[in-house]
């Protein structure tokens, strides 16, 4: 158990330097040359004298490998610097101000997830090809096709400005959360779905079913081992879904105005707020490494075949 | 296996539907009623008439005219996006699947980490840092997928350079161009044009998403994400100017998705990896 | 003594979009109380088929035409419930690939424990006990221990016998059989088809045997059928079928099959050994 937990870390560190080292080099390509940024956006005429102040206090002037080293130090240390538009606040603590936001519209968008997609894959699964099987696939179908931000606006018109039941923004309290977790929900509660419905019909291929049909055992029964065999197989795609939310959902923050860090990035790469970018990229690299490597050790822990593993 | 397709109403119609609109947007200039720019106040928010088909926005602009002009940054755009990403990614599966050993490692490796950066956060990287606009959106949606395309590319090129046949070419001393356009490429072409369907249905959903948070084409430019998010504008009085566009998108990429799905039914792939 | 299963003119069609698609027609016999019948064919011929319509074990896409009747019942026109009571009770089934034929994510015992709690309406504790005897009648080592552990963890023939441990517990009046050595190494194939002749020999179980196995077949059954591209091509007792097949395709069958005269030559003469013996034990006692 330990040996297989260590070596599944010691794998994730180059991953972890790879996704670093991406992070750090993207600021290097920036078409202009950030000191100069970080003047222009508070308004400050760049002269060359000024420019060579900026560049030595954001420590341009040093060798990349050096920078990289330090930038990397500083970043394990949750240091990001400070924001171009507001010297006065820390990248870490404006991140840090958001993401609780976030976490919480994933954590109920995650609810709506697995409360959704398992029931439907269910009993679409087990009614295959009736009308109600029928429904659910059209229904996934377009939940894929559809440009979630169109969505939300249906949504928002619908519940909010013509029956005026929710708010159209912003975090007051749980009916606020409603909209934002739906459509946020939707594609992948569609993925889903999918997913759990074909592995289900695939494992009610397996022999093993056919068996305990013949044994005799009463449907629930089987449908209880398919179920059983159908999400742990699902599990993987399930999990990362944690970090998919947490990512993805910058498109639905920006229409329900959600004080989110999907928001705060967006904003930032309209400011050309170098530092804010490249902290949330590094924060959301790393966070789907985690979340796939703790899928990951989930999956094999509860897994009897992958015991010996362990 | 083309037969098969030819067969398939549903697959006729979504290439039908895509064709048209390409057409459409190809000879935008002749097919669109009125110039896509040109507003006329005194004309806000008209419904249909023979004049305006689908009526006009806030700007007085006609919507049909703005919805075709709009189709050469959504869907030609990511055909041209999609080539480039099969393009690199096939270069590199095959070079990385022929030189086999440390340097295949080696590339591989890097193709596990582009992979391991979610698509969401790579193109806010990219558009964060290259500047918003319409080509770094294209470049984020490129790196995205490449390193897919990469990976299944070596994979079966390490598949094939073991069969028989291709043995038998390189023996009676084909050369490996040879090798790899009767052999290789045939192998694989289904499986990547079932992916390569689907993923410009995702490619376009990006590109209009993108657009519609301003971060891609730039107002007033016609295109499908920034006409809707200007109808955000005016979601409360006129609900109606969101409807044409969000349609348009749903259509194409419907469009794509089932054709892609129909391929992968005629030409009999199992699982797509997606 | 009326028989135990009488099947005429059974068909099984597939349905697809383009129409029904025959795959099995026209399967006509009869099986005694305590008889065996052998059911020969190449792959695909379908010969599971015929064996899964019988125990309503076909999917939604299948249509099921013909008469099956069991023990005076009809089971083609049996209610889902009653059929599925049936199984595993009165018609059970050994399967060809022990490996897969166990949940991988459940241990043994729950599932054996699952089908007798189910079939004897007994409480889990006593349906463990059961499960721990049916091993120990299977004459397996450490019964207790086997039944903890999953599937993965065992041999095939080691789940094999599992399977006829606890298809035997429920003393069912008819046990299908298809091709239950076809995944097994020979030696391991000699130890299930002891247990299949010992099933045979207590007289109280009938036996639809599968396989492609002449030898074993010779060795086991009383009855045989041939079957060929979804057609019975023959059926009749099984000496006569085997030594005097009457259409070409059971003809060239059994020819092809001949040609692994050594392996049936060492089960007819294991047989012939078991036979003498119990021959003297008998005129002994
Ligand atoms: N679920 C299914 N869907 C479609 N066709 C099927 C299905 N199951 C079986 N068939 C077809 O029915 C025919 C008979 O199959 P069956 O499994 O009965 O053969 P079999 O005689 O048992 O062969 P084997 O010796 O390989 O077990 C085959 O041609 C097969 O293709
Ligand atoms: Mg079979």
């Amino acid at each position: 158990m330990r040996r297989y937990v260590l070596s599944r870390l010691l794998a994730a560190v180059p991953l972890l330097l790879g996704v670093s080292f991406l992070a750090f080099v993207l600021v290097t390509l920036i078409p202009a040359d950030p000191a100069e940024v970080a003047l222009r956006v508070n308004e400050i005429i760049p002269s060359p004298e000024l420019i060579e102040l900026q560049r030595k206090e954001l420590g341009l002037d040093q060798p990349f490998w050096e920078r990289y080293v330090r930038w990397l130090g500083n970043s394990l240390r949750l240091d990001f610097g400070h924001s171009y538009t507001n010297h006065h606040r820390t990248v870490a603590g404006e991140l840090g101000r958001c993401l609780p936001a976030t976490l919480s519209l994933a954590g109920v968008s995650l609810l709506f997830v697995v409360g959704a997609s398992i029931p439907l894959a269910v009993a679409s699964a087990m009614t295959r090809d009736s009308l109600f099987d029928r429904l659910v696939r059209t229904l996934v179908f377009f939940g894929t096709a559809m440009p979630n931000y169109w969505v939300a606006f249906l949504a928002i018109w619908l519940f909010a400005v013509h029956f005026d039941l929710l708010p159209t923004g912003g975090d007051e309290g749980w009916r606020s959360y409603l909209l934002p977790a739906f459509t946020l929900s939707m594609t992948y509660i569609s993925t889903y779905v999918r997913l759990i419905r074909n592995t289900m019909l695939a494992v009610m291929q397996e022999p093993f079913v056919l068996y305990a049909r013949a044994r005799g055992l009463p449907e629930a029964a089987v449908v209880r081992h398919v179920l059983k065999n159908s999400l742990q197989s699902s599990l993987t795609a399930l999990g990362m879904s944690v970090p998919q939310l947490i990512a993805g959902s910058f498109v639905v923050e920006n229409i329900f105005a959600w004080p989110g860090v999907g928001r705060l990035c967006v904003s930032a790469i309209f400011n050309r707020d170098y530092p804010v970018i490249q902290a949330y990229v590094l924060m959301m690299g790393v966070l789907f490494i985690v979340c796939n490597l703790l899928v990951d050790i989930i999956s094999a822990m509860i897994d009897p075949r992958r015991q010996a593993e362990l | 296996m083309l037969r098969n397709l030819l067969e398939d109403r549903v697959a006729l119609l979504c290439l039908a539907v895509i064709g048209v609109t390409v057409l459409a947007g190809l000879f935008a200039p002749y097919v669109a009623p009125h110039d896509p720019l040109a507003g006329n106040i005194l004309y806000k928010f008209k419904t249909m008439s023979w004049n305006y088909p689908l009526g006009t926005d806030q700007q007085g602009r006609c919507v049909l005219s703005r919805l075709i002009y709009g189709i050469q940054p959504t869907i030609l755009l990511s055909l041209v996006t999609m080539a480039a990403t099969i393009t690199l990614g096939a270069a590199y599966g095959l070079v990385s699947g022929s030189a086999g050993g440390l340097v295949d490692e080696g590339l591989m490796r890097f193709c596990d980490v582009m992979l391991s950066f979610p698509s969401q956060v790579m193109i806010l990287a990219v558009v964060g840092m290259l500047g918003v606009g319409m080509e770094n959106v294209i470049i984020a949606n490129i790196l995205i997928k490449w390193a897919f395309y990469a990976r299944m590319i070596r994979g079966s090129v390490l598949g094939y350079r073991n069969r028989n046949y291709v043995v038998f070419s390189r023996t009676t001393g084909s050369g490996s161009w040879f090798i790899l356009s009767r052999h290789m490429l045939p192998a694989v072409l289904p499986e990547i044009v079932v992916l390569a369907s689907l993923d410009t249905g995702w490619v376009i959903l990006n590109i209009s998403t993108l657009s519609f948070l301003g971060l891609g084409v730039q107002a007033p430019a016609p295109e499908w994400g920034a006409m809707l998010n200007e109808a955000r504008q005016v979601i409360v009085a006129h609900p109606g100017q969101m409807l044409a566009p969000g349609l348009a998108v749903l259509t194409l990429v419907a469009a794509f998705n089932m054709l892609g799905d129909s391929l992968r039914d005629a030409l009999e792939i199992k699982g797509s990896g997606r | 003594m009326s028989a135990l299963l009488t099947v005429r003119g059974l068909d099984v069609a597939l349905k697809t979009k383009k129409g029904a698609r025959t795959l099995v027609s026209g399967v006509d016999f009869t099986l005694e109380p305590g008889g065996a019948m052998g059911i020969l064919g190449e792959s695909g011929s379908g010969k599971s088929l015929t064996c899964r319509a019988v125990m309503g074990l076909l999917g939604e896409g299948f249509t099921v035409s013909g008469r099956a009747e069991f023990q005076d019942r009809e089971l083609l026109s049996l209610p889902p419930k009653a059929m599925r009571a049936l199984c595993g009770r009165e018609i059970a089934m050994i399967m060809q690939h022990p490996l897969t034929s166990f949940d991988p994510l459940c241990v043994i015992g729950d599932q054996m424990a699952e089908t007798f709690r189910f079939h004897l309406e007994t409480s889990r504790e006593a349906a463990w006990e059961i499960a721990r005897d049916a091993l120990a009648a299977m004459r397996i080592a450490d019964p207790g221990h086997i039944l903890t552990l999953y599937p993965h963890q065992l041999s095939g023939g080691m789940l094999q016998r599992v399977m006829i441990g606890l298809t035997l517990t429920l003393r069912p009046a008819l046990v299908i059989a298809d091709e239950p050595t076809t995944a097994l190494d020979s030696v391991t194939q000699f130890e299930i088809m002891k247990e299949l002749v010992r099933i045979r020999e207590s007289g109280r179980t009938s036996l639809i045997f599968i396989s492609h196995d002449l030898g074993a077949m010779r060795m086991l059954v009383d009855t045989a059928l041939v079957m060929h591209q979804g057609r019975q091509v023959e059926y009749g007792p099984a000496q006569a079928v085997f030594n005097r097949p009457q259409s070409d395709h059971a003809r060239y069958l059994i020819e092809t099959r001949n040609a692994l005269t050594s392996r049936f030559l060492a089960y007819a003469g294991r047989r012939a050994g078991l036979d003498r013996e119990r021959g003297c034990c008998r005129a002994a006692g």
